[in-house]
């Protein structure tokens, strides 16, 4: 009896209109059908679910194949199989089947991140049905965080991060100041402010991948944790290396928690030792009194496109294809609302897609709607996507490009980090 | 005990000893959700962490100075995450740390039969002469929403000879006793027989962490 009742309850909420309605869900299982991880509603609930999707997975495995995506009318099932676990997102939204599965690589990579890939085939290997939950205890809020922020956010579906515009001299101080934390085995120094990168220090022979970056970004501004004094965590990185982890010391530089400092060291008896170049790096900030200049600059946000002076010019997305940097105007009319700035996301995704398809790439594409007229463009160093007025011409929106590149040309040392220097 | 105990203590460099006679390792254990984080805020900062339950990631670190007869002590205090992830980093801090303060929460019975399984951990890891100190904290609860009896908790505390106090980082009952009584007890551990010469040192030689707990508690709600 116990049982048919939590069947039925099972059954009830996946039937509620608040779970069914929501646009994308992420689901992510162990290959023996143990939850792991719900974008929308508990896991706990929706182990018949997990079972109808591992039944589909292995369907397909019986005959020596792999699935990768079902098209269902408006909504498309992606799946991502990375022994031990599966992942698995159900969309109904303008992504491509492409696009969802990197926003599932990105939710792999970040539990990697926190247990290691080592660790994770370690377990699997002697415990089949080991609950991963386990491991993962508190780290819901972070995936939540994750899933939430790829909604609307360019620097997943571009692959390249987003620096706080920053008058250039500032950003080299800030880069030779992270130069001083220099210790042995440091693999990587970075500063953020507001949950922007400003600047940050490699190793000559390793770069700080994007994403990597972005898992230590969505770390950082998921949880206030943080706040209290020096922290200390273990963090795998997985394109630096998904079988390890590095250590992290995580400050705050100001009391108002804007201007956050990650040290990461391959040494895991290093937190003195990062502390005391935490102390050189504020020595050399305050020197110049750079965390006032990033307050500034965080609350000054994002510059408007009207700054530009191309009347058509709504807004865009720029990616300089080789510093993996992206850049964009804040959003201004019509993107006023919330609602305007999920579907003119929704339009770049669109073009993306559409631009990236890999059976038919494009390098230029044009598209005329009601509501905008959208154009997107691919070439050897950068993309960029534009949203103009919907009565724009052809001929207007080339020359428009053309001028609004030359902007951003003029302005590179301030939207980007040019030369990230190593130690 | 006598002043011959093997406690490491961190002797300063000439630069900085101004600035503090010793340095203590402290560390705050316990699973997750028992109260470890909000122990220390009230203890340094004085203030009750309301709201919604931030649950740390991976070891904050705080400094804390008191002094004790005279002397400036300085308590590195490591927060650690309650989370089986964070199990084998907390050990290996465990290592070079001369006091632990061991915490459960007395509405979570869970907590407290894992105490048994932190203090192995403990005896595994830790120096054998680190201090150790058990704390049923959330003591400001009531009567039915209390699991874990005040007994229960002295009688486990009293089979492992160590020391037990109930706490409330609501209320700040016995937080504050709690880390002061560590500080006293590290300092007169940490006392060497060139510290008594010309100087009279009863008053830290005959320091009793347990009486002093003891008589200077106060009394947690009973039942």
């Amino acid at each position: 009896r116990h049982l048919s009742l939590l069947v039925a309850e099972e059954e009830e909420y996946i039937n509620s209109s608040s779970w069914r309605d929501q646009k994308r869900h992420f689901f992510v299982l162990t290959e023996a059908g143990k939850p792991v991880y719900s974008r929308h509603g508990s896991e706990d609930k929706l182990s018949s679910v997990m079972g109808v999707m591992l039944a589909l997975v292995s369907c397909v495995h019986d005959r020596n194949d792999k699935i990768r995506s079902i098209t269902a009318g408006d909504h498309k099932f992606v799946f991502l199989i990375k022994i031990p676990l599966i992942l698995v997102a159900v969309c109904s939204t303008p992504e491509s089947i492409t696009q969802i599965t990197v926003y599932l690589k990105y939710i792999y990579n970040k539990i990697v991140s926190i247990v290691t890939l080592k660790q994770l085939d370690r377990i699997y290997a002697k415990q089949k049905n080991f609950d991963l939950r386990r491991l993962l205890t508190g780290t819901d809020k972070f995936l939540d965080h994750l899933c939430t922020s790829m909604d609307t956010g360019p620097e997943y579906l571009l692959g390249a991060f987003q620096c706080l515009p920053l008058a250039g001299n500032i950003r080299d101080l800030v880069s030779q100041a992270l130069q001083l934390s220099k210790t042995n085995d440091l693999a990587f120094a970075l500063l953020l402010t507001s949950g922007k990168t400003v600047s940050y220090c490699r190793l000559k022979e390793h770069n700080l991948h994007s994403s990597d970056l972005q898992i230590l970004i969505n770390l950082i501004t998921a949880s206030s944790s943080f706040h209290a004094g020096e922290s200390w965590l273990p963090i795998c990185l997985p394109h630096f290396n998904p079988q390890g982890f590095l250590h992290a010391h995580i400050s705050y530089l100001d009391d108002d928690f804007q201007t956050c400092l990650l040290l990461l060291s391959a040494d895991v008896n290093s937190f003195f030792t990062l502390s005391e170049a935490k102390k050189r790096v504020m020595v050399k900030l305050n020197k110049h009194d750079c965390l006032p200049i990033l307050k500034l600059a965080s609350e000054k946000g994002m510059y408007n496109v009207g700054k530009i002076g191309l009347p058509d010019l709504r807004h865009f997305i720029y990616k300089s294809k080789h510093q993996s940097q992206f850049t964009a105007p804040e959003f201004s009319s019509p993107y006023h609302d919330v609602h305007q700035q999920e579907r003119l996301f929704g339009l770049y995704q669109h073009l993306h897609g559409k631009i990236h398809n890999p059976a038919i790439p494009l390098k230029l594409l044009f598209e005329v709607s009601d509501e905008e007229t959208m154009l997107a463009w691919v070439a050897s160093g950068f993309e960029l996507y534009v949203a103009f007025s919907p009565l724009v011409t052809k001929g207007q929106a080339i020359s428009s490009v053309d001028r609004l590149l030359r902007w951003i040309k003029q302005r590179e040392d301030e939207l980007f980090m040019i030369r990230p220097l190593v130690f | 005990m006598n002043g011959k105990v093997n406690i490491r203590k961190t002797r300063l460099s000439s630069s900085i000893s101004s600035e503090f006679d010793s340095i203590f390792k402290v560390m705050v254990v316990g699973d997750s959700g028992v109260g470890k984080t909000c122990l220390l805020v009230r203890y340094k900062d004085g203030t009750f962490l309301g709201g919604n339950f931030i649950s740390t990631v991976g070891i904050d670190f705080k400094n804390k100075t008191l002094v004790i007869e005279g002397k400036k002590i300085k308590l590195q205090i490591w927060d650690t995450a309650g989370q089986e992830r964070f199990r084998s980093m907390t050990h290996s801090f465990f290592r070079d740390c001369s006091a632990i303060l061991l915490v459960y929460d007395i509405c979570n019975l869970q907590s407290f039969t894992n105490v048994t399984n932190w203090i192995s951990d403990v005896k595994q890891y830790a120096s054998p002469d680190v201090t150790l100190v058990l704390i049923g904290n959330k003591c400001d609860c009531t009567t039915s929403e209390r699991k874990v009896k005040l007994q229960e908790g002295a009688r486990l505390a009293k089979s492992y000879d160590i020391v037990f106090l109930e706490t409330s980082a609501k209320t700040g009952v016995n937080v504050d006793l709690a880390f002061d009584a560590v500080a006293r007890e590290l300092h007169k551990k940490s006392l060497t027989p060139a510290d008594y010469i010309g100087r009279d040192m009863s008053a830290s030689q005959s320091f009793n962490l347990k009486q002093y707990v003891q008589s200077e508690k106060e009394r947690t709600t009973c039942c």
